[in-house]
């Protein structure tokens, strides 16, 4: 290989728990999102609440273009972004009393059941104390107040975002009845339009399902929530509200990354039949059965092509290069940003497999497209610039809808997806052809 | 206050800075800040007729520990590793809110750089906290003749430079390809729009030019610039309907020194000037329509002039932006026959407004025209357009096809919503 940076590169082999993906390059391109992103991202699924984001006009207007573009789809995301900007006077005398102010009007005029109030980089650095200005303005209104701290300097990812709004819903939280048998959700996202497989498959065992988050809930769902008996924790950033409710209200949890293969996800099931005493083994074993039938069928499509797999922070991602390697497919290289402790032991499982592969930082997406270059797999499994794959020869599998699901639909949708290119691909790739074949004049 | 839950925070002069360099492309930018800045313009340029800042922008990564002391290695090593892999003509480094405010010298870092690296630096150090976008826009813009821009080696007597364009221009695709066609009837060649689709060299040679057509008046100073240094004249504004159009052309020939082939026009009237009597129709009285619009200065005093002069209809409301030439601006409009000129009203402001003309059409931004929600005919007009595209060259309001189009849309919306002729 000619890549330094791929020489360079961590070969699975050596990945252990106390690993860091070494960054491929100095100038980054996107790098990591931003936690005042996923903030602004999520603060909507809430309903009934608003959202007073402070900063400068750099983060508020593509926080307002993010939620603008929301606006477009079937998602019923209520407007509840407000903004409040800082001049560079207010960088110089205080913002304190201009958010107080705007805190005290907003509750005013908006009146929400909740009110939101998000910082940026920018509110970090000037060093007034902000838990201190929403405790105080907390006695001038009588609206709940809730502070979310976004200082992107201070993390390699948007990760603490999601953290900080999970730990902050705590604050709506009152001490409730334990009822038994029912559940909260955290760390789900779930697409309104349809129930899925977990949320059908607990219902129809009786279990009731008090709060899903992020998923379109209300402030007055999340105050009960500590009724509920267990917690289902389906990512890390939740984990911290699932210890602090069990601290404080006596929820207990199971906490469980999202898997992709047949056996992973049969084995979460059982842990949440065990933990809510349900009986879903008949309906566990259809749908295994149904997948596992799907995943040999498709065997010999994958036969003897070769991947490179690109991780998400969500998920098991080498749960799913085990199901790429269960088709049949040959991994020749990984992009992720970085191991956490859930992964280790899918590490292991395929090290045992006797593969070995690079893996870089996902960071950088001109570095990445030097790796896909020079690895020249059949399929990227991720998103990635079209027209680059295409002219590369490279067919991208997008499996970005596995987002909104949990269980075998997971399986399912990656299956589905993996059976096809994204939509225009073939065009695109058939114009790439051409104009490589003939070149284009001047 | 204005907590812009139904309009947008004006974008900074940090993204006027990232949307002018843009479309020069052996340029590539460094920014000083966390990359989730830079992560986050991916959706400021997917608005953009879904453009990527991808191999364009990138993020020096700044960390808690630069912030704390003021480090800045992360931005030297950013721009040595660009330099070195990407060999950019021009590198220009970027200062956002938190490097603004932590007061890092960016002009002294890139000074001590100069001599290590290749590409020609760049610094601008507003951070966001200089102005709108359009200053940004502005501040490159100037900054860029001054130090780019070569003494021409020759003149090109048929050559011109277009002014004032950037990425985030509305319908640029569109109304460039038909600007370009109207200048090649008169045999004149355009050298480089500035700053679309362009690259350094065509820039440098821009004093080659015979004349500088400015198109929108953030080009103005550059222009006035050229002028001063290399004795290029400039004529600044958009050429708007069949009248407008040849009267426009008349200007650039008379300005370039070119004669009019006279009978090339005419045959562009006899092609695109019959569209006009689409609106003669004894059922469909289009000049009752009552006309609301909004975009650029530069696009609502050419659509304000289209349909008052040309259309022979009434603008009964017309929004400006904030410029420094926004009072003759109003004073043009309301001498046009505009019945009430705003500007830059806040949403609320605008529908009332709105609303209370009871308009048939309303041209503007994604946003303004949900303050129009009970207008039966919405039509994009101007930035931001998160919900509409406008990548296809087709569609131009300029010149002699753009008054083709504006017909041709005007019409067919009309039919769509035949409710115009009740209310």
């Amino acid at each position: 290989m000619n890549n330094d940076f791929i020489k360079r590169a961590t070969r699975l082999q050596e990945v252990n728990e106390e690993l860091v993906f070494e960054k491929t390059a100095k100038a980054q391109f996107p790098g990591s999102s931003c936690a005042f992103r996923v903030v602004a991202n999520t603060l909507p699924n809430i309903a009934n609440s608003v959202a007073l984001l402070l900063g400068p006009e750099i983060c508020l207007y593509n926080a307002k273009l993010g939620s603008s573009l929301f606006s477009l789809t079937d998602m019923p995301l209520p407007n509840n972004l407000l903004f409040l900007l800082f001049s560079s006077e207010d960088i110089t005398f205080g913002v304190s009393q201009k958010i107080r102010d705007a805190v005290i009007d907003v509750c005013t005029r908006y009146k929400p059941e909740v009110l939101f109030v998000v910082t940026t980089c920018l509110q970090e650095i000037i060093g007034e104390d902000f838990d201190v200005l929403i405790e105080e303005t907390e006695n001038a209104v009588s609206v709940p107040l809730i502070g979310i701290h976004t200082e992107n300097f201070t993390c390699e990812s948007a990760l603490p975002g999601f953290e900080n709004t999970y730990m902050s819903l705590i604050k709506l939280m009152k001490k409730q009845e334990i009822e038994k048998g029912a559940v909260n959700i955290w760390g789900m996202r779930t697409h309104p339009s349809a129930k899925n497989e977990l949320v059908s498959l607990l219902e129809s065992k009786g279990v009731v399902i008090k709060s899903i988050f992020p998923a379109f809930c209300t402030p007055a769902d999340l105050q009960k929530a500590p009724s509920a008996e267990m917690n289902l924790v389906f990512e890390r950033t939740s984990l911290p509200l699932a210890k602090e409710m069990q601290s404080r209200f006596g929820c207990d949890y199971v906490y469980f990354e999202k898997p992709y293969t047949p056996d992973a996800i049969e084995k979460m099931y059982q842990i949440i039949s065990e933990a809510l005493n349900i009986n879903i083994d008949v309906e566990i074993q259809k749908m295994k059965s149904k997948s596992v039938q799907k995943l040999n069928g498709m065997k010999k499509t994958f036969e003897g092509k070769t991947c490179v797999v690109s991780g998400s922070p969500f998920g098991r991602s080498f749960n799913y290069a085990e199901l790429l390697l269960q088709l049949g497919l040959e991994i020749k290289g990984m992009v992720h940003s970085e191991v956490i402790e859930s992964d280790l032991e899918d590490i292991e499982i395929l090290k045992s497999c006797n593969v070995d592969f690079p893996i870089i930082h996902a960071g950088n997406s001109v570095q990445t497209e030097l790796f896909l270059k020079e690895l020249r797999p059949d399929y990227f499994m991720g998103m990635g610039d079209m027209e680059f794959l295409a002219s590369n020869g490279i067919e991208p599998k997008n499996t970005m809808f596995v987002h909104w699901l949990i269980g075998f639909s997971i399986l399912i949708e990656v299956l589905d997806s993996l059976c096809e290119a994204p939509a225009g691909f073939k065009t695109i790739a058939y114009k790439e052809q051409y104009i490589k074949n003939w070149g284009v004049a001047n | 206050m204005n907590y812009m839950e139904n309009s947008f925070p004006v974008p900074s002069d940090y993204f006027g800075v990232l949307w002018a360099l843009a479309g020069i492309k052996d340029a590539i930018l460094v920014e000083h800040g966390t990359t989730g800045t830079v992560s986050y313009n991916v959706v400021n340029f997917d608005i953009l007729n879904h453009q990527t800042p991808k191999g364009k922008l990138f993020s020096s990564g700044l960390d808690e520990d630069d912030v704390i002391m003021g480090c800045e290695d992360k931005l030297i090593s950013a721009v040595k590793e660009l330099d070195a892999t990407y060999r950019p003509k021009l590198l220009p480094i970027v200062a956002t809110g938190v490097t603004s405010v932590i007061g890092l010298d960016l002009d002294g870092i890139a000074e001590k750089l100069k001599k290590e690296v290749n590409a020609k630096l760049l610094v601008f150090s507003g951070g966001g906290f200089k102005g709108s976008y359009k200053d940004g826009i502005e501040e490159v813009f100037l900054r860029i003749t001054k130090e780019l821009v070569k003494a021409p080696e020759k003149k090109c007597s048929r050559t011109v430079n277009i002014l004032g364009v950037s990425i985030d221009s509305f319908n640029h695709v569109s109304d460039l390809h038909e600007l370009k066609r109207l200048l090649s009837l008169l045999d004149l060649r355009v050298n480089t729009v500035f700053t679309q689709n362009t690259d350094t060299e065509a820039i440098e040679q821009m004093s080659e030019a015979s004349l500088n057509i400015v198109m929108l008046d953030s080009g103005i100073e550059s222009a006035k610039l050229l002028e001063k240094r290399f004795g290029i004249p400039w004529v600044y504004g958009m050429p708007f309907g069949i009248r407008g159009t040849v009267e426009w052309m008349e200007k650039v020939a008379d300005s370039a020194g070119v004669a009019i082939n006279r009978g090339l026009i005419a045959s562009e009237l006899k092609t695109h000037g019959q569209t006009m009597g689409a609106y003669t129709s004894f059922l469909k009285p289009f000049n009752r329509l009552r006309i609301g619009i909004s975009g650029s200065n530069e696009y609502v005093k050419g659509l304000a002039y289209f349909f008052i002069k040309e259309c022979e209809m009434d603008v009964n409301l017309v929004v400006i932006q904030p410029s420094a030439f926004q009072d003759s601006i109003i004073v043009e409009l309301l001498r046009l026959g505009v019945k009430r000129v705003l500007t830059a009203p806040d949403f609320n402001t605008l529908k009332k407004n709105i609303d209370s003309m009871n308009l048939h059409v309303f041209f503007g931004n994604s946003y303004e025209l949900k303050a129009a929600a009970q207008v039966p005919i919405k039509i994009h007009s101007g930035f931001p357009s998160f919900d509409y595209f406008n990548f296809h060259d087709g569609t131009p309001v300029l010149g002699f096809r753009g008054n083709d189009y504006l017909v041709q849309t005007l019409v067919n919306s009309v039919n769509q919503h035949t409710e115009v002729w009740r209310i």
